[in-house]
């Protein structure tokens, strides 16, 4: 999942940010509204998390600008304003969930899950190809006996190679759809993190199932039964 | 704004006794001018009576000395003539006479003076006619014993007997007259008497309308004064008010700065812990001593957000509520829902938390949320000094204007000393044991300024080793007295 974190304080956006990512999420973190509404504009967010209080435009006006142009992506306020008035009023301006800082991170997570599952393109909380079957709640993969968890980097390529099956995917699209924005992949990135997700499914004896498309970029394909 | 209307003593006046003043000036005045005019007016009308009534006098006066003249002339003309009808203007003065004398006297009756002359003037014309009637008499028996031819008396007896009678009536006739110059001189009098009451009623009517004026020109300044009283003292209260609205902001913006600027590095630094756990968790080497510290950490930082959220809200309902933010709650509904929260709770801790609940309704005037904070410190309270194995009982009992909440476990209790103070803020009855069971002494102090802001009491019973009892009085909520 996609998620659009805005704080502007560095020392609390740091840890959320890595608490999330280490949940399978695409985190890309933000300090203020600006950039926040540019970006939303560049790519589809299925969560936005904002704080209240940001500098210049708040996380609130944020929210309800946001609505008032039509954008309907789950938004969770984050905010060390505690007041029930508070509350009436961010959930008004169009979030649809209110955590008062500080905030227990299990809690947080719980949060971001129930509101993945509000989303209206849930699918459910598990993908399926073939036999192949990924829990995005635990990050585990199953196949067929053997059920194992993967790391978040590579639960993510899987997830995002999983909901494209059978389409060639491009170098620079696994790029777009993974990497956080503002960190920079190196050249050889994408085909470091392919062979690492090759190399965990051949442990379990899926193998096969990401095809190189030679100069172009890859593809998902479950091999045909002999 | 002269300078003699702000008297001191005047502004020291309540508003409703100045108001009453402004009003009594000018209907005083009226008044004054009514009863002035209408005494006047009483005064004009009895004068014009009088006047009258002398008129009258003099009429009847005038009567009777024509009726008295006509008996002399008529006598007089009968002793010369002997002719009968020189008697008829005799004898009709004769009936005139005490008729006129009689209506006279009625009409003098209330003027002794003039009763006495009109006494007089009797006497006089009785004496006088009197003397006509002897000559009459005589006249006639002489003419009947001499006959026809010796008709004629010695002239100059007969002469004599006139002027006597004339004397006689010369006499009546000046105390006639004397007594109608009498009734002239009252008459004089009443005019006078009438032209001066008409002249003061002249001058009480334009001394009535001046001071009128004058009066209703001083209620017209004070009134304005008055008004103007009014008007600094409306924006003196608006400018009360605008300061307490910038002092109410001021705290509504510290207590959210604060809020925010306590809770960040809280954030901070219980979502670095939380990271920090699990990053543990991918580590293959024996972190039990790690997890540990981080897990302290996390506890310690949860705890110090709980206190600064205590101290938020304790900033926060400083004051009473307002009114408009409280409405009726049931509160049967409300400790039903802390019940079942508390329940599962106390369980955990091998307690029992019974509730009794009465079956009718009690409602509340109050802010829902805050009286549900204020029970469940003290549940929070009771579970944590209990030991396993204690009962916790919540009870609510309604009376006709009050209701009571009380909370009561069967725990440790407190000691007779500590009793006054466990209210205080950050009070804690034993350091030791307080600590261990992580609390900042901050819960009864709020619950206690709930209570206090809902126009209710807090009270505590306790008996070391035996357990305590809360209660909390609140007055109930009546819908007949909405609006």
């Amino acid at each position: 999942m996609r998620i659009l974190l805005v704080e502007d304080d560095p020392e609390q956006l740091e840890p959320l940010q890595i608490a999330l990512s280490r949940s399978g999420h695409i985190v890309d973190g933000v300090a203020d509204g600006a950039t926040a509404r540019w970006l939303m504009g560049e790519k589809n967010y299925d969560l936005l998390i904002l704080d209240w209080m940001l500098p210049e435009e708040s996380g609130v006006d944020l929210c309800q600008s946001l609505r008032a142009a039509g954008v309907a992506t789950p938004t969770l306020l984050l905010t060390a304003k505690d007041t029930i008035a508070d509350k009436v009023t961010g959930l008004d301006a169009g979030a649809d969930d209110y955590l008062v800082k500080p905030v227990d991170l299990t809690e947080l997570l719980a949060r971001v899950r129930a509101l993945r599952r509000r989303s209206p393109l849930w699918t459910g909380d598990r993908l399926k190809l073939a036999d192949l079957c990924l829990q995005l709640d635990t990050m585990r993969v199953e196949w067929k006996e053997i059920s194992f968890k993967l790391s978040s980097k590579d639960f993510q390529l899987l997830e995002y190679m999983m909901r494209h099956p059978r389409k060639i995917l491009t170098h620079d699209q696994i790029e777009q759809a993974l990497w956080e924005w503002g960190s920079e992949p190196e050249s050889n990135a994408v085909a470091a993190r392919v062979r690492r997700l090759r190399q965990r499914l051949r442990e379990i004896g899926v193998e096969d199932w990401i095809k190189s498309i030679y100069g172009v970029g890859y593809c998902f394909e479950p091999p045909k039964s002999p | 704004m002269p300078n003699w209307i702000r008297l001191k003593q005047w502004k020291a006046l309540p508003v409703r006794l100045r108001g009453g003043i402004i009003i009594a000036i000018p209907v005083i005045c009226l008044f004054t001018s009514l009863s002035a005019f209408a005494w006047l007016k009483a005064s004009l009308e009895e004068d014009e009576t009088v006047v009258q009534h002398t008129k009258l006098v003099k009429i009847e006066t005038k009567r009777l000395l024509t009726a008295l003249v006509d008996t002399e002339t008529g006598v007089r003309g009968y002793g010369l003539t002997h002719r009968e009808e020189f008697l008829a203007p005799y004898n009709h003065s004769r009936e005139v006479i005490p008729v006129s004398l009689k209506e006279l006297e009625s009409l003098v009756q209330d003027y002794p003076k003039q009763k006495q002359r009109l006494e007089e003037i009797r006497t006089k014309v009785d004496r006088h006619l009197e003397i006509l009637q002897q000559k009459l008499t005589l006249q006639q028996e002489l003419k009947r014993t001499r006959g026809q031819e010796e008709l004629m008396v010695n002239t100059a007896l007969l002469y004599d007997w006139l002027e006597e009678g004339k004397e006689k009536m010369n006499a009546t006739r000046v105390a006639i007259d004397r007594f109608a110059q009498e009734e002239e001189r009252l008459l004089e009098v009443r005019k006078q008497h009438q032209v001066f009451y008409r002249q003061i009623t002249w001058i009480v009517l334009c001394l009535s309308a001046m001071i009128g004026s004058l009066g209703a020109l001083l209620a017209i300044l004070l009134f304005l004064q008055l008004e103007r009283e009014l008007r600094e003292r409306e924006t003196r209260l608006q400018n009360t008010n605008l300061e307490l609205e910038l002092a109410c902001a001021q705290l509504d913006r510290f207590t959210a700065n604060a809020s925010h600027e306590l809770r960040a590095p809280l954030a901070a630094v219980l979502s670095n812990a939380q990271v920090g756990l699990m990053e543990l968790e991918d580590l293959t080497a024996d972190t039990t001593f790690l997890h540990q510290r981080l897990e302290k950490i996390v506890h310690l930082t949860k705890g110090m957000s709980t206190l600064v959220g205590d101290l938020l809200f304790l900033a926060r309902h400083e004051s009473l509520l307002s009114l408009n933010s409280l409405e009726l709650v049931n509160l049967i509904d409300l400790l039903g829902t802390l019940t079942s929260d508390w329940k599962s709770k106390a369980r955990s801790q091998h307690l029992t938390l019974s509730a009794y609940l009465p079956d009718k309704l009690v409602m509340v005037k109050a802010d829902a949320n805050l009286l549900r904070q204020a029970v469940d410190n003290l549940l929070s309270n009771a579970c944590r000094y209990t030991p396993a194995g204690g009962l916790i009982f919540l009870r609510l009992n309604s009376d006709n204007d009050k209701v009571s909440i009380e909370v009561k476990d069967t725990g440790i209790g407190i000691s007779p000393q500590s009793l006054p103070h466990i209210f205080e803020r950050f009070y804690r009855v034993n350091q030791t044991r307080t600590k261990a069971k992580g609390s900042f002494g901050l819960g009864l102090n709020i619950a206690q300024q709930i209570v206090q802001a809902h126009g209710g009491q807090i009270t505590v019973t306790s008996k070391v080793g035996q357990g305590s009892t809360f209660r909390v009085v609140l007055p109930l909520g009546d819908e007949t007295n909405e609006d």
